[in-house]
């Protein structure tokens, strides 16, 4: 007798739902020009390519728009010098605003110094390893860059065994997850993200954590061979670099905590640690130490420009969104401080690159 | 923890309702009284500890004297008592509030280099200051019967309006902490609350704080203005500061339904009044009624005869007071004494028994609440002549240079109050007149009212951006 009920406020419930979706796709389409019925997501500026993932070029999500060539970023203007921001996330940029993320305001603050001599090309794909040497000589082959800076991310080395300098890529299929094809969860996500209660959603967090490694061995630090495989990566991109005829640049990694924790910091490290919930938390700051001390010797070892970003860029939210990606602010810091090293250059003769 | 967080909106607030509702249904009424007050102070306190303790400082000191001034038998010392308890609420309020004013303008005036001292004050103070004098005066004329220490705590500094008000007569709140309703009652008093609350949050969110960049941007450098510029920041502004203030103030009387107390309402469409006077019955309303009961009538009895002349004094001064009030900056005292003259002026012609075509009454009354919020809103008198310098006519008239960058964010200005509105009003107008029992009306099937819930929820949600603060939490 109550099952009627019961499946009419069901009804109710998915009405709701479907009128959220609904009204989530015509905003994107009315906002952004975004298919009604196709889906839609951050993965739509990508594509499987030979070397892994890669931009698709002209493609456009949101704030992300893709040139004709599938880099983050407009169009490169002929008869400038060109140079390569290489990395991951943090270089691709995710929570600044358009045309904030580092690379954008590198190029802005560059040229305000030499009014219309550089393109900077942001060739960066989250989540991709530094040592892909051959996705990054092909972008070199096509952008012959004077200048590539390299901004590696340490936290790739968590569970690495070996390099994965000229490594094959497997060529990864176009598929998209069920959730690709949903867009109220990527709005109710971020919102419930700014907006809940901080000690719920460590909570979350700390559950979320605790079912990942429930039975399974916590580390203490990330083992020695995971550096080594990153000081390999490291070096690997420098000699690419090195073989294009280019000057690399690498930046030492920077993150919210800078180099130690402060009470209240609790929150922001169980949000980095859902992403690898296999290392403690203390193995975090651990790793940033030994990944940066492996990276400058990499560099020192190639004779590679160093840029210290870490104790340069302060610590905390006025900085950082969230554990390692840059807000306007820290982005702009960024941007001066590689900026500074590449005006400072000996050798500052532009060299034309392919537009 | 602002009306409009995730923090209050899912958790707080119906935590405590859901709390509340089963000790009531369990006939546990005294239990829900300290539920009501435990969870308040918790809301009061939760930033900062201290804060709590003033208030509960207050809160004693003004039980002690309602209830000296209820237990004397003779007028002397109850006149005595109220004049302690009026002096003490000042002092409190003055301390917190007006002493940094107050510095600065011996420092401004002797030379003198006085360092303030800067103590920050506590949220509602001026809100729940005003409660407990009205307290005090209605005791004293034995209007009410002092109530005890729980109930008069619980009723002064209740979480749905300690902030920004409504200001409410502390037995009428108490009173009803004892009253009988069936469940029924109480779940149609709760379904309204629901509804109230969910009006407020779309008028502060999608309404509101749609227009504060125009605001902000108009009043940061009010002499890049062109004429026509200036006139649409100072209009925008008198629709803003409404949204807000009535969006908070809904949100105030529906969480508090949502707890079965009835609150004083603030505000009765302001901006369809007449003349300044019916402005101020529709106009935050229980300021109004504090102002004339407990400043303007016993200024005027003060005078001896309530002649006109006397009356217009006691306006004056009434309203300069209400200016202060608001804020410790001579731009909220001149606003007050401006209202004061406007209100003067009414009492003049109302004597004269002449009339203004119809809409001209209106109109006036539409401009010179916008012109008075001028000065509201500027930062300072300098700022505020320099706004009024842009509304005269200059040689910009019509140049829409300084808000021309405002136009990108167009999108989130304009759009989200017509797609409310296109959502909102048809329904609402089916909703009236089915209540109405019209025949011409059909009934909203339950599916219709799903999608059109649904539809004000996701422009809410994810339309309306970051919720900026109450303007009201300021005062």
């Amino acid at each position: 007798m109550k099952i009627l009920p019961a499946l009419r406020v069901l009804g109710y419930a998915v009405l709701a739902l479907a009128t959220f979706e609904i009204a989530a796709r015509v905003e994107d389409y009315v906002r952004h020009g975004a298919p009604l019925l196709d889906a839609y997501s951050i993965d739509s500026v990508f594509r499987p390519g030979p070397f892994g993932k890669e931009g698709k070029p002209g493609a456009h999500y949101l704030k992300w728009s893709m040139n004709s060539l599938g880099y983050r970023g407009p169009e490169l203007k002929p008869g400038r010098t060109n140079i390569v921001t290489f990395g991951s996330s943090e270089t691709f940029g995710l929570y600044e605003s358009p045309d904030h993320e580092y690379p954008r305001q590198l190029e802005n603050f560059l040229n305000s110094k030499r009014p219309g001599a550089y393109n900077v090309v942001n060739i960066a794909i989250p989540s991709e390893p530094t040592g892909n040497n051959r996705y990054l000589a092909r972008a070199l082959k096509q952008l012959s860059p004077r200048y590539v800076v390299i901004y590696p991310s340490p936290a790739l080395a968590i569970g690495a065994k070996a390099s994965s300098c000229n490594k094959t890529f497997p060529r990864q299929t176009d598929h998209q997850q069920i959730g690709d094809w949903f867009r109220l969860p990527g709005r109710l996500g971020p919102y419930l993200k700014r907006n809940a209660p901080k000690p719920l959603l460590k909570s979350f967090y700390d559950f979320d954590i605790w079912r990942s490694t429930h039975g399974g061995h916590v580390m203490r630090r990330v083992p020695d061979v995971s550096i080594a495989a990153y000081s390999a990566d490291v070096l690997c991109a420098i000699r690419t670099v090195d073989a294009y005829g280019a000057t690399p640049i690498v930046v030492t990694h920077v993150t919210y905590f800078g180099d130690h924790l402060e009470p209240g910091d609790d929150m922001m490290m169980a949000a980095w640690r859902k992403f690898f919930p296999y290392l403690a938390a203390p193995g975090f700051l651990d790793l940033e130490r030994r990944a940066n001390a492996a990276e400058m010797e990499a560099a020192k070892s190639a004779g590679a420009k160093i840029v210290r970003a870490d104790g340069v860029i302060p610590r905390g939210a006025g900085n950082f969104a969230d554990f390692v990606h840059f807000t306007d602010h820290g982005a702009a810091l960024m941007a001066v401080i590689v900026g500074d090293a590449i005006l400072a250059d000996p050798y500052p003769t532009p060299k034309t690159g392919h537009a | 923890m602002p009306f409009t967080s995730l923090s209050y909106l899912l958790f707080f607030l119906p935590a405590v309702a859901i709390a509340h509702a089963v000790l009531l249904s369990l006939k546990a009424r005294r239990l829900a009284v300290w539920l009501l007050l435990g969870s308040s102070l918790w809301f009061y306190a939760s930033g900062r500890p201290e804060q709590g303790l003033l208030f509960l400082a207050s809160i004693v000191v003004n039980w002690v004297i309602a209830t000296r001034i209820g237990k004397a038998t003779r007028d002397q010392p109850r006149l005595r008592w109220l004049w302690v308890g009026i002096v003490a609420n000042v002092a409190f309020l003055s301390a917190f509030k007006y002493i940094n004013f107050f510095f600065a303008q011996v420092s401004g005036l002797s030379g003198l280099a006085l360092s303030l001292p800067n103590w920050p004050a506590p949220l509602g103070i001026s809100f729940f200051t005003f409660a407990q004098i009205m307290y005090l005066t209605d005791c004293y004329q034995e209007m009410y019967s002092p109530v005890g220490l729980v109930d008069h705590a619980t009723s002064t500094g209740m979480f749905p309006y300690i902030a920004a008000g409504p200001i409410v007569r502390i037995p009428e709140i108490s009173e009803q902490f004892s009253e009988k309703h069936d469940r029924d009652a109480r779940w149609d008093l709760a379904k309204r609350g629901l509804v109230r609350l969910g009006i407020g949050f779309a008028k502060k969110v999608l309404l509101g704080d749609s227009l504060v960049t125009i605001v902000n941007t108009g009043f940061a450098a009010p002499s890049s203005l062109s004429t026509y510029e200036a006139w649409i920041v100072a209009f925008v502004y008198t629709l803003q500061i409404y949204f807000d203030f009535s969006g908070y103030t809904d949100m105030a009387v529906g969480s508090a339904m949502l707890l079965g107390i009835r609150i004083p309402e603030n505000f009765n469409n302001p901006y369809i009044a007449q003349s300044v006077s019916e402005f101020w019955q529709r106009w935050h309303m229980s300021l109004s009624n504090f102002i004339t009961n407990y400043l303007y009538t016993p200024i005027l009895r003060a005078q001896g005869r309530p002649t006109l002349k006397n009356s217009v004094i006691a306006v004056l001064i009434a309203m300069g007071l209400c200016g202060l009030w608001h804020g410790a900056a001579w731009t909220y005292v001149v606003w007050g004494i401006v209202h004061g003259v406007a209100l003067g002026v009414n009492q003049y012609w109302r004597k004269s028994k002449r009339k203004l075509p119809p809409g001209v009454g209106w109109l006036l009354t539409l401009t010179f609440v916008t012109l008075a919020l001028v000065l509201f809103r500027a930062s300072s008198l300098p700022m505020a002549v320099k706004f009024f310098a842009a509304m005269l006519p200059h040689a910009n008239l019509f140049g829409v240079g300084a808000l021309t960058p405002l136009l990108q964010d167009l999108p989130s200005v304009a759009v989200r109050p017509i797609l409310l509105l296109l959502v909102v009003i048809p329904f609402a107008v089916m909703q009236i007149y089915n209540a109405k029992g019209a025949a011409w009306a059909p009934r909203i099937p339950m599916s219709v009212k799903v999608v059109a819930y649904s539809l004000m929820i996701y422009m809410t949600l994810f339309l309306g951006g970051e919720p900026t603060s109450f303007v009201y939490f300021q005062f």
